[in-house]
């Protein structure tokens, strides 16, 4: 069986780090998979749900944007601007960056520039809002330790 | 004596000055922990980074301003990151050597500044400053880079350089930091010559354009390009910095170290100077005594 060699990293950190059978991300032309195989390819990343799947186990993150590179040889790197794994998002947390920012939204004295970067943030808070949701009733995807022990 | 009370007041000195560099070896030893974990963990990110923009700068041929080199142009553009305060050692002068390592007669090389150090620097080195972002002493987040960025990306692509460097201290442990050179543009190495060269009169919005690659982009080469160079670049300048600023607290903490060290040696070496001088008082008052007991008997 083939494997791709996943790398999802942040600014702030390595989040996921894995062997895949495949993987789902959102991007500028809608949701891509990417299979062991797949051509070099670049990519622009939007905010959004991914999923990656290993062989035994599947990983459901948010990610806030940035870049998919798949180089040949089965490597596939994620540049994320921010990425969390769905049992790592607070939700409370995540709804009340959805509130603010509708707040920021409604004042009236934004410029042009600040009125989309709230714009922007609102629809990062509820992308991760609703991956959180989502996902709330699964548990914990601690790579193999969970499935060994059941 | 007054030797005595002048070794008195230099020993109080001393020790009063030990104290000021215990509490800023302290302060810049909290501060660098903290930007070495930050510069630590960024690494990857910024890395893997540079390692996207070097597959895609190797594979991609296109004339996009950003993408080519200007083997015609004479100037280099310098980024001079330094510290914004003093008491690091060598750590900026380091730098002003590394800055005349790049000072080649035939180019004309434009310095633009970021930290306050490095402006005295680019100063006394009669470099040609073009610019002096004020650097922040507060925690530095990738926004507060973004104008730096945006001003270097810009001048790259009017054509005027030859190549835009970094010169930094690279991080590499608590106790060493290596003056640095990173060539942000183009990039690749100039003397590779992989990069196709700038024809004049080809790039008119759009048209001319043109683009062999053995990637695959989604939406369209210039839509990923576009949005993928400007934010590769701030990276890199945002880890540079990082690296500065982490060089930056272990240098002060490693010569805070040392400075409390020698005050505590040199106010060992007074006191031992004192009581010496002290005993030798009390021994010849002693012998005065008796001699005038003597004397008297």
């Amino acid at each position: 069986m083939k494997f791709i060699t996943f790398q999802l990293v942040t600014p702030e950190k390595t989040v996921l780090q894995q062997e895949l059978v495949s993987l789902n991300c959102p991007t500028d032309m809608g949701q891509i998979t990417v299979l062991p195989g797949h051509i070099p390819l670049v990519a622009n990343l939007v905010p959004g749900e991914l999923h990656a799947k290993t062989d035994h186990d599947d990983f459901y993150l948010y990610v806030a944007g940035g870049f998919i590179e798949v180089r040949s040889g089965n490597q596939v790197v994620i540049l994320a601007d921010d990425a969390q794994h769905h049992h790592e998002i607070d939700i409370k947390q995540a709804e009340e960056a959805v509130k603010r920012a509708e707040q920021g939204l409604k004042e009236q004295h934004l410029s042009g520039e600040e009125y989309a970067r709230v714009a922007a943030s609102l629809h990062k808070s509820l992308t991760r809002a609703s991956v959180a949701r989502r996902h709330a009733h699964r548990r914990n995807p601690l790579t193999g330790q969970s499935t060994l022990n059941q | 004596m007054a030797g005595i009370r002048d070794l008195k007041s230099r020993i109080r000195s001393n020790q009063s000055t030990r104290k000021i560099t215990r509490a800023m070896q302290m302060v810049s030893a909290s501060k660098m922990r903290k930007a070495q974990t930050a510069v630590m963990n960024s690494r990857t990110y910024s890395s893997l980074a540079w390692e996207l923009i070097l597959n895609l700068s190797s594979k991609v041929r296109t004339n996009g301003p950003l993408m080519v080199t200007y083997p015609h142009a004479k100037k280099v553009g310098v980024v001079l990151l330094g510290s914004n305060r003093g008491l690091v050692g060598s750590l900026n002068s380091n730098l002003a050597s590394k800055l005349k390592e790049l000072a080649n007669p035939e180019v004309i090389s434009e310095v633009v500044i970021y930290g306050r150090q490095a402006k005295t620097l680019a100063f006394r080195n009669n470099q040609n400053m073009v610019a002096d972002f004020i650097k922040q002493d507060k925690h530095i987040s990738s926004e507060d880079i973004y104008p730096l960025a945006e001003y270097i990306t810009k001048a790259y692509a009017t054509g005027g350089y030859k190549s835009i460097v970094i010169v930094y201290n690279h991080f590499v442990s608590t106790l060493i930091q290596k003056p640095t050179i990173k060539q942000l543009f183009p990039f690749l190495p100039i003397e590779s010559g992989v990069l196709p060269e700038k024809e004049s009169g080809l790039d008119e919005e759009g048209q001319g354009r043109e683009i062999h690659t053995d990637y695959l982009f989604e939406p369209t080469p210039w839509e990923v390009l576009e949005h993928l160079i400007p934010r590769i670049i701030e990276s890199q300048i945002f880890q540079t910095v990082l690296e500065s600023d982490a060089s930056e607290h272990s240098a002060r903490m490693v010569m805070m170290k040392n400075a409390t060290e020698a005050a505590g040696d040199l106010i060992d070496k007074l006191t031992l100077t004192f009581n010496q001088l002290r005993q030798n008082k009390i021994t010849t008052e002693l012998a005065e005594i008796t001699a005038g007991r003597i004397a008297l008997e």
